[in-house]
């Protein structure tokens, strides 16, 4: 059986895989395809985000006291990836080579602090307290596939 | 259960990093500039006291001041546990590392025993500090052991470094006698910098570039075990020598030859990620690999001990650190303002790209200034004369500028850190 920390790491790389053909993409300026894979990175890092915080962090959280805090923080993390990913958007639909550059790099490593922190801390707590939502998690995210 | 990781308050002020990097690009403009002022007279010898002056600059002086400062500021983040009262600490490691070694470099270069003896012993004291520190730390984090494992062994390494190297001092200054200084001084530096930089260095290298790049996970019989087997041959390496002097040749060439295969790793890595730009930071840590394979490669095949120093300390010691510097600083800038932004929950405030806060522009000149002062110190090698001054002025500027894109990220940040508190 997929663990939660496995499924959940296997998206991350999945958003990853097509958030570096995007940044390459800009770096070519090739822009159609910049603002197609954009859309395609958007709705991959919503989907993921919705299984977290519409399943898994409402059960962490019911679940275990100790897990409020870092859940918290989590969600305000999204907010904040959220908030990245417009302002490189719109770069990216003004065709804005150094700006949009700029921000995919800043973007990428605030994904990668923020995933290790899931991958190392949140979804181990949430396979030793949850384990049973492995399932549903996996069955969920396949959808997206 | 450690959720350590996940608190916002974990990094330490960024003061803290800033002021050991700074005072890190401090010693390497006194590097450049004894170059420039002694200009070929460094050639002459390993052994002479402006040589010895020279590699203790790039190492207490330069490299210590560059690894705390890293080390304090990625010890919470790898373990989830900040440095015991953080400021207090940081700020006693960093007087006595610098204290010890601006004494321990006079009392080489000046033939000056007192100016030795206390050099080492402050910087005894502070290696004591950051071991304690370390310890404290990983102790309580409860992380698990194979995260934090390479990188503590590195600074375990320091150890054996500084405990042969008081005792050269001692030798030195004649209040013991050594009866064989030659092979002490090879243990000295090879549990120096295959041991402390060598292990430190790669573990940092081992953690940085899978974030950044986004490359596959480098195999873990190479990301974990590697550098503790690298630990483990070096006590091999020191028991044997005691045991029949004759062992320690091989065992060191078993190091390096290990070193080697790490590099491959790592290079392989790099070749193969996903990500395909090509940044300043890279453009460091590709230099410094070159340079750890064609000195291992001089050290095999040739006894030119000047060369193997020379691309040993230039081309890696002086090399990689600053390409991590290059990630670190915009990284922390970034990092800092977010917590804050977080904090006063001002998510919508715009905060600058990294990059801002060192262009990359900044960052690439640099890199290929450092080039210039490598190249023209090689070249140096055929033609001392008027090479190794050049090489002394090109270096000196180079650092300089280093010292300027540090501090210009630091400014850059107060003034968005101004903005940020004084938006309603």
């Amino acid at each position: 059986m997929e663990t939660i920390t496995n499924s959940m790491t296997h998206d991350h790389r999945r958003c990853d895989e097509i958030f570096v053909n995007m940044e390459q993409a800009i770096i070519r300026k090739e822009w159609r395809d910049a603002e197609q894979l954009m859309g395609e990175f958007v709705q991959s890092m919503e989907h993921h985000f919705e299984i977290e915080e519409g399943k898994l962090f409402p059960v962490l959280e019911e679940m275990s006291s100790q897990a409020s805090g870092p859940v918290n923080v989590m969600i305000m993390e999204h907010d904040q990836l959220r908030h990245l990913i417009s302002q490189l958007n719109s770069a990216i639909s003004k065709e804005l080579k150094e700006l949009a550059a700029e921000l995919s790099d800043t973007l990428l490593v605030t994904m990668q602090q923020h995933n290790m922190k899931e991958e190392n801390v949140l979804y181990p707590m949430a396979d030793r307290i949850v384990p049973d939502l492995s399932v549903e998690i996996a069955s969920h995210l396949v959808e997206s596939c | 259960m450690n959720t350590a990781g996940l608190s916002l308050d974990q990094a330490p002020p960024i003061i803290i990093p800033v002021k050991f990097f700074l005072t890190a690009s401090l010693f390497s403009v006194f590097i450049g500039a004894l170059i420039l002022i002694e200009g070929e007279e460094i050639f002459l010898s390993r052994w002479s006291p402006l040589a010895l002056g020279l590699t203790h600059l790039v190492t207490v002086g330069f490299l210590a001041q560059v690894m705390t400062g890293a080390m304090m500021q990625l010890l919470p983040v790898l373990a989830g546990s900040p440095v015991p009262a953080v400021i207090a600490t940081s700020r006693a490691i960093h007087l006595s590392m610098l204290t010890g070694a601006v004494l321990l470099v006079i009392g080489f270069i000046q033939t000056y025993h007192q100016s030795l003896i206390i050099g080492a012993s402050f910087l005894a004291v502070a290696f004591l500090i950051i071991l304690v520190s370390a310890t404290i730390s990983l102790y309580l984090s409860k992380s698990p052991l194979q995260n934090t494992m390479s990188v503590g062994l590195g600074w375990i390494a320091l150890v054996p470094t500084a405990v042969f190297g008081l005792f050269l001092v001692l030798g030195l200054t004649g209040v013991i006698q050594i009866s064989d200084m030659t092979q002490m001084t090879t243990l000295h530096l090879s549990w120096g910098l295959l041991g402390w930089v060598g292990i430190v260095l790669f573990s940092t290298i081992f953690k940085i570039i899978p974030i950044f790049y986004v490359t596959k996970e480098i195999p873990s019989s190479i990301q974990v075990w590697s550098l503790p087997v690298v630990f483990f041959l070096l006590i091999l390496t020191t028991v044997s020598n005691y045991l029949n002097a004759g062992l320690l040749k091989t065992g060191l060439l078993f190091t390096v030859v290990l070193f080697l295969v790490i590099a491959f790793f790592a290079a392989a890595s790099i070749h193969r990620r996903k990500r395909k730009i090509i940044d300043s930071t890279l453009l460091f840590v590709w230099t410094g690999i070159f340079s750890l394979v064609l000195s291992a490669i001089a050290w095999i095949l040739s006894d030119n001990d000047i060369l193997v120093g020379t691309l040993l300390l230039w081309g890696v010691c002086l090399t990689i650190p600053i390409g991590v510097i290059y990630k670190i600083i915009p990284f922390l800038c970034w990092f800092h303002l977010q917590g804050m932004q977080i904090k006063r929950e001002k998510l919508t405030y715009t905060l600058p790209p990294m990059k801002y806060f060192i262009r990359e522009r900044s960052a690439k000149a640099h890199y290929y200034m450092h080039m210039s002062s490598f190249c023209l110190l090689l070249i140096a090698f055929m033609l001392p004369a008027p090479f190794t001054r050049l090489a002394g002025l090109a270096f000196t500027l180079s650092s300089l500028y280093l010292f300027k894109n540090i501090l210009f990220a630091f400014l850059r940040f107060r003034r968005e850190q101004r903005l940020l508190c004084s938006e309603g």
